[in-house]
């Protein structure tokens, strides 16, 4: 079992209530998932720097890493701390390069997430202290997509856990299994594409980064895994502007959408909606088996 | 007989499931704020009548033998499940109903059946 929460937000008026409201979605889900938690969160930047998410269990000096990263990359650098083990990097120059340097400077640093709008955070523990310590609830934004895991096939750790976001702005959440994932891994591995960890779900959200770097739009990302990958599953996968939920052919793990003129909610479980502003005069339905149901902005 | 009213943002589901089954027959329940908390009136022999309003949680109104419950609202998975005797209905009126898998979970249960909605 698993919990995943999402939030699109199309009155920009709730922005700064962003973070505060996936918290408490979040929280609400920690009896499907007291393993560990990630978060997604989309917001708007100046300019067109990609941000990258950097997270690190060793002491790292994150002014000296971006520094180094500006000299190796011959561009303007800005790092934020975000907690004790995490910061967020922000540099103009191309995300191969950058990607590379950090990896070349500092091989204990992982990235869980980058790109111009997006932000993320994981850890191992319960969800509600992994968003206070990151300070989640103040955290603005037009869209985000949360986690809480109970693992079931590979191990619990800060790698292993949601949202997997394996290129520009691109996250997933999934709950649920995948049967043939290692197949499918073998065929990506033979295109040069290379998982992090042994999860199920990263394979997914690497089959689907690789249809859209080919060219497919989101949706056609999330054929694809109908297509390709067998097993069960309720995914949320997010865009720099979409917002999308896809089900297995037997809808066998639990979705319900909540959508009012302010904004499409998606949960496990109505309880992670029903604190949402006006969710008494919300749409609600469970989407079908093999539906794909997108939100753009 | 006036409807009892309980509030899920005063009470918890065990405390609202107790005053439930201390409820004489013939008696009237209004659930208000459900905020789709799984397993309310559940577990219930008494023939009264609970009106749920707003969107339930899973196994609504099941394991009983008398109650009629109905839902204005969403519910989750296995509402009504293994009502045991005759008098036992469970109901759940939805509000839309665009699927296969919603209409189900609001489709109105009589008498002994059991109900899996939305269970694959």
């Amino acid at each position: 079992m698993c919990g995943i929460i999402g939030l699109h937000l199309k009155n920009p008026g709730l922005a700064p209530r962003l973070g505060g409201l996936l918290t408490e979605m979040l929280d609400a889900m920690t009896t499907r998932g007291p393993d560990s938690a990630g978060i997604a969160v989309y917001a708007d930047h100046e300019g067109d720097a990609l941000r990258y998410s950097l997270r690190s269990d060793e002491s790292t000096d994150w002014n000296l890493l971006a520094r180094r990263v500006a000299a190796e990359t011959g561009s303007d650098v800005r790092v934020e701390p975000l907690g004790s083990d995490s910061a967020v990097l922000g540099s103009p120059a191309a995300e191969a390069l950058v990607l590379a340097a950090i990896r070349r400077l500092a091989p204990q640093v992982s990235v869980p997430g980058y790109g111009r709008s997006m932000a993320v955070v994981k850890d191992v523990g319960a969800p509600a202290a992994i968003c206070a310590r990151y300070g989640i609830p103040g955290w603005g934004g037009y869209q985000g997509i949360g986690h809480t895991r109970m693992a079931t096939e590979s191990a619990v750790t800060t790698a292993h856990s949601h949202p997997f976001a394996p290129a520009a702005d691109l996250a997933l959440v999934h709950n649920g299994s995948f049967s043939n994932y290692a197949t499918v891994r073998r065929r990506l591995a033979r295109d040069g594409i290379r998982c992090d960890t042994d999860n199920d779900s990263e394979v997914a959200a690497r089959l689907i980064a690789a249809r859209m770097a080919e060219g497919a739009d989101l949706e056609g990302g999330l054929r694809t895994v109908l297509k390709e990958m067998d097993g069960f599953f309720t995914l949320l996968v997010t865009t720099r502007t979409q917002f999308a939920v896809i089900r297995d052919s037997f809808a066998c793990k639990p979705a319900v959408i909540a959508e009012t003129p302010d904004y499409v909610a998606m949960a496990s479980e109505y309880h992670a909606l029903a604190g949402l502003p006006g969710i008494t005069g919300a749409r609600v339905f469970e989407p079908m088996p093999e539906e794909i149901h997108v939100w753009s902005r | 007989m006036e409807p009892v009213i309980l509030s899920c943002a005063e009470l918890s589901t065990r405390e609202i499931n107790a005053a439930l089954a201390a409820l004489p027959d013939g008696a009237c329940a209004r659930v208000l704020e459900p905020r789709g908390r799984h397993n309310l009136a559940v577990g219930l022999s008494n023939r009264v009548r609970i009106d749920i309003e707003g969107n339930a949680g899973y196994y609504t109104g099941g394991l009983g033998q008398g109650p009629d419950v109905v839902v204005d609202g969403f519910v989750g998975w296995s509402v009504g499940e293994n009502l045991q005797a005759v008098p036992g209905r469970d109901l759940a009126e939805g509000r839309d109903g665009p699927g296969r898998r919603e209409r189900r979970s609001h489709e109105r249960v009589h008498g002994t059946g059991r109900c899996h909605p939305g269970r694959r």
